[in-house]
Formats: C-alpha cells, sequence, structure tokens
C-alpha cells in the first residue's frame, strides 16, 4: 500500500491546510532581521568559511575566526631593555599593563570599534570606487587569477541561483569584464560549479550535482556529488574530462593546484580517506594511502604551498556533521600530511594544543612560512587554533588565552592569502566599518583601516571578494547604502612582505642572543625616537622573534653579542624591514 | 593594471556570504517555516518559538550553506528538526483534562489548534510518532515530493515512503476505529 491508495484520506489531510491559517507574526521577521547583529558574540558566531573550502563540522564552523592566536604573551619587558637610557624613562613602567592589548589594535575588547578613522592606525587609502558591470548580475562566487587576469565563473541571474546559464568572464581590473564562455560553451553546462582551480596548465572546473544521494550531507557541507570536470587552457574553450569514474560514489571535499599538479582529498565516511592526483586535471587517479600513515584519518583541506602540497584534517573523532548545531567535542586529533609532488606523502608532526587540537585546517603560505588555521572543540566552547611551519613537515601551535586573540571576530569575516601574506576582511556591521588585517606570518597582525569615506566605500565592502594585487588591495563593494550597486574599491600597497635582516657593524662572534631572552630580563617596553620615547601597546613573543606594538609599527629586534659582552641591537620595522634605531658598538 | 604576478590568490568562494544575504533569503521562508511548525506543534506561541530556533541554527550553520539555491530546503530541514525534537520532548507529557467549569470559559483559541480541527484526521495527526508526524505534515501541508521529503529529513526515499505508508494506514485504522464506534 502506497499513500497514493487512500485518496479520501489524502484529501482530508490536504485540507486542513487549504484554509488560510495564522499570519506569520511581525516579530519573526525582525527577529530574522536583527540576527546577525544580535548574534556575532561567542555563542553564535559562525566564521566566514569562505576560504575554508573544507569539509569541516559546524561545531568547527562556530568556532569564530580568531585565527592566529597570538603566543604566550607573558613578556613583561621589552625592546631596547639593554639600553639603560630608555629603561629608566618613567613612561617604561606602565608596559606590563598593556602586555596583553591585541597586536594591531590599541584596544583589548575583540568587538570593539577599530581605530578611528585617520588615525595613525590607518593603513590603507582607498580610491575612488568604480561602478562594476557584471556580466552575471552579482559578484561572481567563482574566482581565480589565471595569466594576469581574474577568471570568474557563475550562474546570470538573482544571487544564489544555479538554474540559470553559467557564465565565464575575466578582467584586469574587477570592473570590466569580457565574455569567454556562456551557455552550452560553459564548462559543464546544467550543474552546479563549485569549486575552480587553476592548475600547471589549465583551469579545472568541477561540477556537481545537488542533491540526494552522496556521501556526506550535499545541503551543509562541503563534499558533493561530482558530476564533472573540465578543463581549460584560457577559459574560454572548456574540455570536458572524459573519465571521472575513480570520484564515483566518493566525497569530493577539496581541490588545490599548484605547479607540481592538482590534488583533491575526500573521502568515502568518516575516516575514510581518499586522494586523488592529476598533472594537468585532464586525467584523475587515486593516489594510494599507506594505511599507517592515513588509518582513521579524515582529510578535510588541501593547500597548495611552495613545498608542493599539505593535506590537513583529523585522525579519530566522531562525525557529527548530520547533527543540526552539534556544540559537543568532536574528538580526534589534528592532523596533517606533506607531499612534494602530490604523489607522495609523508606524515607531519603536528603540535597539539594542552588541551588537544582537534582539526588541521586550511593552510596559508605567508612571506614568512606556513600558516594553519584549524579548529579546536575540546572544552565548553569551540575555538580556533592555529600552527606555523616552515617546511609543511612539523607544525607548531601557540597556546595562548583566548583573550589574547589578534584578530576581531565577526560571524562574516573571512581570510585569504596571496602566498606572501594573509589577510582577514571583517564585515562591515553597524557602527563599526569593515576591518582589514594583515599578516606576514600568521602572528604578528595589523590592522588596515580604511581612510576614505567609509560610508561610502569601505564600511560596505563584501568580505568575501576582496583581493591583493600588484598595486594594493582591490575589492568588490556597495556604494551608498544601495546593495544592487555594486562598485570595485582600490586601496593602496600593502606591506612590501620582506623583512630584510640587518647586516651587523661588528661579526657576531658571540652568537645571536635570543630576543626573547633579552624580554625575560629586561622591564621596560617602548621605542626611543627622535621624538622621545613611546610605550608599546602590545608584545608579542614569537619563537626568538619578540615584537613589539609602538605606536602604529610593530617593531622587532634583533641583538648581537659579542664575547666581551658588547651588544649591538636593531629595531626594524617588522612591516616595512626599516631599521628605525640601532646602536652599534660599545 | 597588471593583477596576479607572483601573487596568486586562488579562491573559491560559496554561494552563501553576508549577513545581507542570509536575512535576504530567510524572509520569504518565514511563512512556511511558521506555518509547517505551527501545525505540527499546534500551538502558535510554541511554533514561533521553534522558529526562532531554528533561525538561530541557520544562522549558526549559515557559512555551510553550499547553494543558496537551496536555502529554503535547507532551512526546512532545520525546522523540522527543530519541532522534532520537540515533539519528542513532548512524549512523555501527560495531558490533563480541564475542569468543565474551567474548559468552558472564553478563552483564546490557537489559530493552528483550530485549522487542525476542521476535520477528524487533523487532530488524529498527533497520535503518531513524531516521524510519522513529520512526513505527513511535508507531504500533505508542505506539498512536498517524496524525494524533497527525503531530502528534509535526511533518510532514503524508500524510508519515506515506508513512513507515509505507516502513517497513513495508522490513521486510516484510527479513522475507521471512530467511525466503528460511532455506528455503534
Amino acid at each position: 500500500m502506497t499513500p497514493r491508495d487512500d485518496p479520501d484520506l489524502e484529501r482530508r489531510l490536504r485540507r486542513v491546510s487549504d484554509l488560510p491559517g495564522p499570519s506569520v507574526p511581525q516579530s519573526l521577521y525582525r527577529y530574522a532581521s536583527e540576527l546577525p547583529q544580535k548574534t556575532s558574540g561567542r555563542a553564535l558566531r559562525p566564521f566566514g568559511t569562505s576560504f575554508f573550502d573544507v569539509r569541516i563540522p559546524k561545531a568547527f564552523a562556530l568556532a569564530g575566526i580568531c585565527a592566529v592566536l597570538v603566543g604566550a604573551v607573558a613578556a613583561t619587558g621589552f625592546l631596547l631593555s639593554t639600553n639603560p637610557d630608555i629603561a629608566n624613562e618613567p613612561s617604561a613602567s606602565a608596559s606590563a599593563s598593556v602586555s596583553a592589548t591585541q597586536p594591531g589594535s590599541p584596544s583589548p575588547d575583540a568587538t570593539a570599534t577599530p581605530p578611528a578613522i585617520g588615525s595613525e592606525w590607518g593603513g590603507l587609502t582607498w580610491s575612488s570606487a568604480v561602478a562594476a558591470e557584471l556580466p552575471w548580475g552579482h559578484v561572481p562566487g567563482l574566482m581565480v587569477e589565471w595569466h594576469g587576469r581574474q577568471i570568474a565563473v557563475d550562474t546570470v541571474g538573482a544571487l544564489g541561483t544555479t538554474t540559470g546559464d553559467l557564465l565565464v568572464a575575466s578582467s584586469t581590473d574587477l570592473a570590466h569584464w569580457t565574455t569567454l564562455a556562456s551557455g552550452k560553451s560553459a564548462p559543464l553546462a546544467g550543474y552546479q560549479l563549485t569549486k575552480l582551480v587553476a592548475g600547471p596548465t589549465q583551469l579545472v572546473a568541477f561540477g556537481f550535482n545537488a542533491g540526494y544521494g552522496c556521501v556526506g550531507d550535499p545541503l551543509i557541507s562541503s563534499a558533493q556529488c561530482l558530476a564533472g570536470i573540465s578543463t581549460s587552457p584560457d577559459g574560454a574553450s572548456w574540455t570536458p574530462v572524459a573519465d571521472i569514474t575513480v570520484f564515483r560514489g566518493l566525497d569530493l571535499i577539496a581541490v588545490a593546484g599548484g605547479s607540481n599538479g592538482l590534488v583533491a582529498v575526500g573521502s568515502s565516511g568518516w575516516e575514510k580517506p581518499v586522494m586523488w592526483y592529476s598533472a594537468t586535471g585532464s586525467t584523475w587517479a587515486k593516489v594510494a594511502l599507506p594505511e599507517s600513515m592515513f588509518k582513521a584519518a579524515h582529510l578535510g583541506d588541501v593547500s597548495a604551498v611552495p613545498v608542493g602540497f599539505v593535506a590537513s584534517g583529523t585522525i579519530g573523532g566522531t562525525d557529527h556533521s548530520n547533527e543540526n548545531g552539534y556544540l559537543g567535542d568532536w574528538g580526534g586529533q589534528a592532523a596533517g600530511w606533506w607531499s612534494p609532488d602530490g604523489r607522495t606523502w609523508a606524515k607531519a608532526s603536528v603540535e597539539l594544543p594542552q588541551n588537544g587540537g582537534v582539526l588541521l585546517g586550511h593552510v596559508y603560505a605567508t612571506a614568512h612560512g606556513l600558516v594553519a588555521v584549524g579548529a579546536n572543540t575540546r572544552g565548553d566552547a569551540p575555538v580556533d587554533e592555529s600552527w606555523t611551519s616552515t617546511d609543511g613537515k612539523s607544525w607548531s601551535t601557540f597556546t595562548v588565552a583566548s583573550t589574547y586573540e589578534v584578530v576581531p571576530l565577526d560571524a562574516t569575516s573571512s581570510r585569504f592569502g596571496d602566498g606572501t601574506r594573509l589577510l582577514l576582511v571583517v564585515a562591515a556591521r553597524d557602527p563599526n566599518p569593515a576591518q582589514i588585517w594583515e599578516t606576514l606570518d600568521g602572528v604578528t597582525w595589523r590592522a588596515l583601516v580604511s581612510d576614505g569615506n567609509t560610508e561610502a566605500t569601505a564600511s560596505l565592502i563584501d568580505p568575501v571578494t576582496a583581493w591583493v594585487t600588484e598595486d594594493g588591495l582591490i575589492a568588490f563593494g556597495t556604494s551608498g547604502g544601495d546593495a544592487s550597486q555594486i562598485v570595485v574599491l582600490r586601496a593602496s600597497a600593502l606591506s612590501p612582505g620582506a623583512v630584510p635582516s640587518p647586516t651587523p657593524a661588528t661579526t657576531p662572534s658571540g652568537g645571536i642572543a635570543r630576543s626573547a631572552a633579552l624580554a625575560a630580563a629586561g622591564a621596560s617596553s617602548g621605542l626611543a625616537t627622535s621624538d622621545g620615547f613611546k610605550a608599546a601597546t602590545a608584545i608579542v613573543v614569537y619563537g626568538d622573534r619578540l615584537s613589539a606594538l609602538v605606536g602604529a609599527r610593530w617593531i622587532w629586534q634583533v641583538t648581537f653579542v659579542d664575547p666581551k659582552g658588547v651588544t649591538d641591537w636593531y629595531d626594524i620595522d617588522y612591516y616595512t624591514g626599516e631599521v628605525v634605531d640601532s646602536r652599534v658598538g660599545p | 593594471m597588471v593583477l596576479g604576478g607572483v601573487l596568486r590568490v586562488a579562491l573559491t568562494m560559496p554561494v552563501a556570504s553576508g549577513a545581507t544575504d542570509f536575512v535576504r533569503l530567510v524572509q520569504p521562508e518565514l511563512a512556511g517555516a511558521y506555518r509547517l511548525a505551527g501545525l505540527l506543534l499546534r500551538d502558535a506561541t510554541e511554533a514561533e518559538d521553534a522558529t526562532q530556533d531554528a533561525l538561530e541554527k541557520a544562522w549558526q550553520a549559515w557559512p555551510k550553506l553550499r547553494q543558496a539555491d537551496r536555502f529554503g530546503a535547507w532551512f526546512d530541514r532545520i525546522v523540522v528538526n527543530v519541532c522534532h525534537d520537540r515533539l519528542r520532548r513532548r512524549r512523555g507529557v501527560k495531558i490533563m483534562e480541564l475542569d468543565e467549569e474551567i474548559a468552558t470559559q472564553p478563552r483564546y483559541e490557537d489559530p493552528f489548534r483550530q485549522a487542525l480541527a476542521r476535520d477528524e484526521v487533523g487532530r488524529l495527526v498527533r497520535t503518531l510518532s513524531p516521524d510519522h508526524q513529520i512526513v505527513v505534515a511535508l507531504r500533505f501541508w508542505r506539498d512536498l515530493t517524496v524525494e524533497e521529503i527525503a531530502d528534509r529529513m535526511q533518510v532514503s526515499p524508500g524510508t519515506v515512503k515506508s513512513r507515509l505508508h505507516y502513517a497513513m494506514r495508522a490513521l486510516r485504522k484510527e479513522l475507521d476505529g471512530q467511525l466503528g464506534e460511532v455506528q455503534s
């Protein structure tokens, strides 16, 4: 018997709802409108997973985007501690009380209003907005840099629609676009394109079927049913990959493209990892994963980095991804794997936080190594964890109190890297304008605050559409509060990235004194300038590099000690590499 | 201006983005969600609470939504889960009959209860298990296909058919039984 066999009962059931029912309380509409503003705090703070293209548990998604936690900032003394003149300055004694301040922000409150516009914190100046002519009718969802151009793909029509025609277009300024392919000439017409990756020689697009039947949850996880792959050397002509049977029945979770090929990771269920490799994107094969190396692993992401590829995820734990709003402990331990070529893998050494890391997340390359941002669901509330590595083989974490969160938390913030710097964009939330934070190592952050007309430009930046160019930062935004008027905003150049080490005037035959040791020995904190002494407002200990926030600059110090105990020291602007002060010789 | 160079930005972005999109997508779904919750929970106040719960859960999970055009289905699923939890919690609750004097006093009539009272079958749905109530509600009050219901309940279409079958059979049995009592 099927439901259709009792038409009388069906009719009577339908009649119950056919008649007009009560109207929706207006309070619900208000609640929905105000919800994002009301719940941006700790209890409800889904982080911007825009660039966290991994199948992470929803509890992880609640972890917020505190991103990289500062190292143990227990230092009570700092720069110039070997300089008795500075150490005796009256204001130096006040430095201990501010040592816990967020780096990059003058306020210890992670949700505080950012520095005032036009203050010395202003790091970016936005140029005039240019109205964007977007062939999709909205900001495209997939975009990748390809041979000096941005190639973007999305469906034409209302934002979020997947039933319209796909359109591929290119641009060099984000404002003006040239259509490369559309309709039947677009890749994988009829499917949803949710991944677009730049491989060594061609672009690779992944099309998916939305619907029931995959291993994972097609609605709220990134795992989806792969329907097709298409490649293109130029974004205009697309060639379907003939054989994708190696993906059949499996979750494809993340794909990364590098100079050595493309790597995709996925699963056939929790703790059942799968990995694929392709030299060009045209033919794919499964990578044999040694049981001993990948036992009980769940691969959540893969990243292309200068040293090859890093696959990241967790070992052990329990899959709760089908439980809406699960906030408990997922268990498991953060784990990573490294490969120079995408085919041969080695398990990385991952230092676990004191309370146990859960997920090694997406990996970003910076000027000073790799940064992985993951999550930890141990304890009362999920928190983010972060690791750094110079080679992808060994990962070290920072263990700090949550009050030392570097970057402000926001429900819709997102982050992106360009291989040199990692930027975090925090969406505007009335009354706060959008904020952009920059780091060259994942540890020390500085706030880049718009100096321009925040009402019309930077305050309305869409956090998922900011990009780094050779000229600085470029972003989509909206103009004058009109969400339909999309403009392109440009900002002045970012930090150069390279931080040169000073050449000591005297040969450091006695070795290099560790800055951290100086901090422990000293009690002062600040910087001597031509204008007098300036107290540091934040201190960060990172490895053997001690950095202090002095005014608007992050300063770190290199010291050299000769056998006679004579110390040379250099105070260096962290971001520009400029030697702002030094003492050479006795 | 030349983009890129050594600065390579390769991003794949989901459709879901900011709070504005969330609000824009959720507003059209509220009426259906509230109505579904009301018919399942038979209480306007609890329906409002459940819809609020669903909104919060949706906002929590919003960054993980990959296909904005399926927002409606996704939000439906959350509403269903919230209602399911509430129905399950109710199962141990004993309903006390009011004294006749109190029961006959003028009082607030819940609009959902009134709607369900239009036909005896509406009242009988509450005798089903939570899973069976939901499948009936989605099929006949939300007018969804078996596949769509499977999507929202995270079960296979076969399971939906099975639940519908048993739910309808139970309702028919109750109706026929009541008819028999009246006739006798």
